[in-house]
């Protein structure tokens, strides 16, 4: 790779200057960073690294991991159209392909020229104005014929986006019920002045009395949150604005964002008040980067107030700013850990609870994360008082909620309703008729039939973050439930097996049904990956990415069942399709042989926990099976239960290592509840099941998930028979993958003299990862990418082991459970019979190491 | 065998894009074989060098899915066969013809028919009795509906024999105490 021109590298050092060589800042430096090309040359990850003085192969896994960072060129302009269903449904497709061919390209390619690449992205939160597109980040709605037209032409003639027509950018409010909140005229500082004058305690009382719960879609109680923060220990603390509005659907932090921004950092401002917090952060989503400006522009005004900075409305002590973090292109970072790991500079990948991040949160601080509109309702309460704001809403939901409608009706756009509002009183109010469906709460949440129009919005009925998705008669609702899938499938973070492959396979099975392939078989296997999704992911990204299809299944069944072309069985692929390569290579057209009469060719973490000290001080146990099983504090599931001599699987765990829970085989169910036993801590008098056909029947799919993403093919695997997840396959009998495979292309690294890097095998369990960075201080190994593209790369701009540090004494070379990491000249040196596996099977050694 | 069907039970074997290993390891029953011919009779198989399979009980195959021939003759099976078996880890996962799934077809036929050194005026096969190689090599799960498996390169004359007398005094089958290999 060619060095970057000095100029460019004296503009990335500028930024890297600018961000204080701070790590933390990775994500933000790689965001500037993009600006100076439009993507990220490997020698400018490279120089990233240097300057920060972390590893590269660090920096290539943040990098891949975030749909709007871009480690390969792409056009001048980036056009990216909004895919969420409402743009489908506004015909987005048809937009995008006469964009791209008015200007000669293909989707998903550049330009030869560089000037222009077009593609899809994830709901942009236009969806009350769309079909939408983001130009280099800036939002366009409303698109149409007309202004595709207009906007090929000014990129064929290469117009400075400055210098496009204003009204392209203009992103509407849509105001369409005002309430409490939307109606409230506020001077800034107002709630402030008025909480400062009741203190901390008294401020955090009337929030109590408020019964306010977050609006982001969980729900949990505010002023518990707050206050489980200010009592946590530590002196720095955090309040972070959740501004990652990336559910499908939901658009009313945009508006709040656009146009009472003071009631937001108002907001952020209260809750520093009750928590004593001196770092505010809003987590801005990539897709909203055009709102920062005017956000920087609020923050600057409300800084030259006294409302933030120093000794806030002349209160001593009372310090608290608030800083903008870009997000680039990731939903799971609405997710509130994973949220922090992206503020903190990392992949946004979702931590393992507890602790939770009001206790252990950013950089360690106790950190509360709230949603955008929990914020703004905390004015309400500062202004009028709890009781007040309890007055609104149901029991259970107190004051308003508002709700960002699209779709099929008249009248998009914002509504705010006091808790308890009626579907059908919705639906009448924004104009919508012959309503078929609507999809509540986004792609994770529920999608509604026409005979549950009387349901309400309220947390102990229908809970929503505020979307609201219509769709009338002409709609077909098995569309809707598969672009959510791809959503999920785009989204997923690559973590845990279950999300990482069971998205990408329902997702194949979708199009397999909407390509004519589907069988009545497929609907059983959707099923079953359904429960593999629900039960066994990682975060709530994974378990509620089914709800589309076990939704729509139950009540509009007949929309998948018309698709199935068999009772029986078919297969995804195309016979002829598949032929047609070859048929090109012989010039033949028939096939011989071939289908005739065939019909139709279609073809023990130790360092947590004192080991050593067992036996009588032991007096809490749990019920495993059944069985008592003694632990101490802090011991989880998996480790109490091998040192009690039962055999719980797992592939990632490591007992030098804390918990990972990535690869999940360690599921249990634990007082009714599926966690991962690696990372659960152990609770007297829980009853823990494992060994049961329901838990290793769910085990068994896991594995089966594994074997179809990778390409494992074990007569001709040097790990064979040393290899614990082929181990694992004997144990839980594991006769066929089930799965189809993905058959990857992960081509092999043997440039190293002593190690080959067979990816083929990899099951991301990352201990080379943690092994070489933890215990080798050389960190060779890291992840990019995500979902189901989510791959090993190494420390190295070439991309090769040889110009890496690594040494095959190195733990990380000694540590891979499967045939990834290899020596070299050893291969099948032990014979059949006598390997590793062929004398115990995996619980046997497992259990015999764990008592030795 | 505990309980023996009423009347010999009809089988059919074939080997698909497979090497006959997992054929050769069913002779390694050895005098089982016996015991097996008193409760079946063969159909379309190797062994008997029927040509077309007919109506069966229980059709074996060999072997993942290459070219069309392979779907024909899988197809065959499935519409004539109760019970269908994929038999070794071709059929299973495709196995070690697989591996070339992700080398472009075109890629592959050149190299060995044209590039090849030594090689003068090579032209890629094009004879019409030959089957057209397809673009991937599938598991045979991915191209007709497959009621059981058994793994293994191959798998033992053991495991072959206990899975079978599994099935035919209808039991389960299950491969358990060493029998279930993936090598």
């Amino acid at each position: 790779m060619s060095a970057l021109p000095s100029d460019e590298f004296a503009a990335l050092d500028g930024i890297l200057q600018r961000h204080r060589h701070d790590p933390t800042r990775l994500l933000q430096i790689l965001i500037d960073a993009q600006d100076i090309a439009g993507w990220l040359p490997a020698p400018v990850l490279t120089r990233i690294a240097a300057g920060l003085d972390i590893p590269r192969a660090r920096v290539e896994g943040v990098a891949g991991f975030y749909s709007f960072l871009y480690t390969r060129p792409v056009g001048r302009y980036r056009v990216l159209f909004s895919d969420n269903i409402t743009d489908r449904m506004l015909g987005n497709a048809e937009l995008l392909d006469a964009l791209c061919r008015k200007l000669w390209i293909e989707p998903g390619k550049m330009s030869e020229d560089g000037l222009v690449s077009v593609t899809t992205t994830s709901c942009t939160g236009l969806c009350d104005q769309g079909p939408a597109m983001l130009v280099n980040g800036q939002a366009i709605g409303q698109l149409n014929h007309r202004r595709i037209n207009e906007i090929a032409e000014m990129i064929r003639q290469q117009r400075p986006l400055e210098l496009w027509p204003a009204e392209f950018f203009q992103v509407d409010d849509n105001i369409r019920l005002k309430g409490a909140l939307l109606g409230l005229e506020m001077a800034p500082g107002e709630a402030l002045k008025a909480a400062i004058a009741r203190g901390p305690e008294g401020w955090l009382a009337e929030m109590q009395a408020s019964n306010l719960r977050g609006r982001g879609g969980a729900g949990f109680a505010t002023a518990v949150k707050w206050a489980s923060a200010r009592n946590a220990p530590g002196e720095l603390k955090v309040i972070v604005c959740n501004a990652d509005e990336g559910e499908p659907g939901t658009f009313k932090d945009r508006v709040l964002l656009n146009r009472y921004a003071d009631l937001v950092f108002e907001g952020m401002s209260l809750a520093a008040w009750a928590v004593g917090a001196g770092e505010g952060f809003v987590y801005l989503r990539g897709e909203y980067r055009y709102l920062r400006p005017q956000l920087e522009a609020v923050l600057a005004r409300r800084r030259e107030a006294g409302l933030l900075g120093k000794n806030i409305l002349g209160q001593p002590g009372f310090d608290f700013d608030i800083q903008i973090h870009l997000g680039a292109g990731a939903y799971v970072c609405g997710e509130e850990s994973a949220l922090i790991e992206s503020l903190e500079g990392k992949r946004g990948t979702p931590r393992i609870r507890p602790p939770f991040p009001v206790i252990k949160g950013y950089l360690g601080r106790p950190t509360v994360v709230n949603n955008v509109e929990t914020l703004a309702k905390t004015c309400l309460i500062a202004l009028h008082g709890g009781a007040d704001f309890a007055a609104t809403g149901t029991a259970q939901s107190a004051g308003t909620k508002l709700i960002s409608i699209s779709g099929d009706c008249a009248l998009p756009g914002i509504y705010e309703y006091p808790f308890g509002a009626q579907i059908s009183r919705i639906l009448e109010d924004c104009g919508a008729s012959d309503t078929q469906a609507i999809q509540v709460g986004g792609a994770s949440g529920i999608c509604l039939a026409s005979y549950e129009f009387q349901r309400r919005i309220a947390y102990e009925d229908v809970p929503t973050a505020g979307a609201f998705m219509i769709f009338d008669g002409t709609r077909d609702l098995f569309e809707v439930a598969r672009a959510f899938i791809h959503f999920f499938a785009h989204e997923s973070c690559g973590f845990c097996t279950p999300c990482r492959v069971g998205t990408s396979l329902l997702k194949g099975f979708m199009d397999k049904l909407a390509d004519g392939h589907g069988a009545k078989a497929d609907l059983n296997d959707i099923d079953w990956i359904d429960r593999l999704l629900k039960n066994a992911s990682h975060c709530g990204l994974g378990s509620a990415s089914p709800n589309p299809v076990i939704d729509t299944l139950q009540k509009f069944r007949p929309a998948y069942e018309r698709r199935l072309v068999s009772l029986d069985f078919e297969p995804a692929f195309d016979l002829d399709a598949a032929l047609a390569e070859a048929r090109q290579l012989t010039a033949r057209t028939s096939t011989p042989g071939g289908t005739k009469g065939a019909g139709p060719p279609r073809a023990c973490f130790r360092g947590g926990t004192a080991c050593g000290a067992k036996g009588a001080q032991m007096t809490k146990q749990f019920l495993l099976d059944g069985l008592p099983v003694p632990f101490e504090d802090g011991q989880t599931v998996l480790e109490a239960a091998r040192a009690a001599g039962h055999y719980i699987p797992s592939l990632c765990w490591h007992q030098d290592f804390p918990p990972h829970g990535s690869c999940k085989l360690c599921v249990v169910k634990a007082a009714g509840r599926h966690v991962s036993a690696c990372a659960t801590p152990a609770k007297e008098g829980w009853e823990v099941e494992s060994n049961t056909p329901e838990i290793n029947g769910e085990r068994r799919g896991l594995l089966q998930m594994l074997l179809v993403e990778g390409n494992h093919f074990c007569p001709s695997c040097e790990k064979s028979g040393d290899c614990e997840l082929q181990a694992l396959g004997y144990e839980y009998e594991v006769l066929t993958p089930r799965f189809r495979h993905f058959f990857p292309e992960r081509p092999v690294d043997a440039s190293h003299p002593d190690v080959l890097l067979d990816f083929n095998r990899c099951i991301f369990c990352e201990l080379c990862v943690r092994a070489s960075r933890d215990i080798d201080g050389k960190s060779v190994f890291a992840l990019t990418g995500r979902g189901i593209d989510k791959h090993l790369v190494v420390n190295a701009e070439s991309g090769r082991l040889a110009d890496t540090d690594f040494a095959k004494t190195d733990r990380a070379a000694n540590i891979c459970p499967v045939g990834v990491i290899l020596h070299k000249r050893v291969g099948f040196a032990v014979p059949i019979g006598e390997r590793t596996f062929d004398l115990a099977t995996i619980s046997e050694k497992t259990l015999k190491e764990g008592s030795s | 065998m505990s309980t023996l069907p009423a009347r010999k039970l009809r089988v059919a074997t074939a080997s698909l894009a497979g090497c006959f290993g997992c054929h050769m390891s069913f002779l390694d029953i050895d005098e089982h074989l016996f015991e097996l011919v008193d409760i079946i009779e063969f159909d379309r198989s190797p062994l008997t060098d029927i040509k077309e399979v007919g109506p069966c009980d229980i059709g074996i195959i060999e072997g993942g899915v290459c070219n069309s021939e392979n779907v024909h003759v899988l197809r065959e099976f499935r519409r004539n066969c109760k019970t269908l078996i994929a038999l070794g880890a071709c059929a299973v996962n495709g196995g070690l013809p697989a591996q070339r799934n992700h080398i472009p077809l075109a890629e592959c036929l050149r190299e060995v028919y044209q590039f090849r050194p030594g090689l003068e005026n090579g032209q890629i096969p094009n004879d019409p009795e030959l089957p057209l190689p397809l673009d991937k090599v599938r598991p045979i799960h991915e191209v007709v509906r497959i009621d059981y498996f058994i793994p293994g390169c191959p798998p033992s004359g053991p495991a072959i024999w206990k899975f079978l007398t599994d099935l035919i005094a209808g039991r389960t089958p299950r491969l358990t105490g060493g029998l279930l290999h993936y090598d």
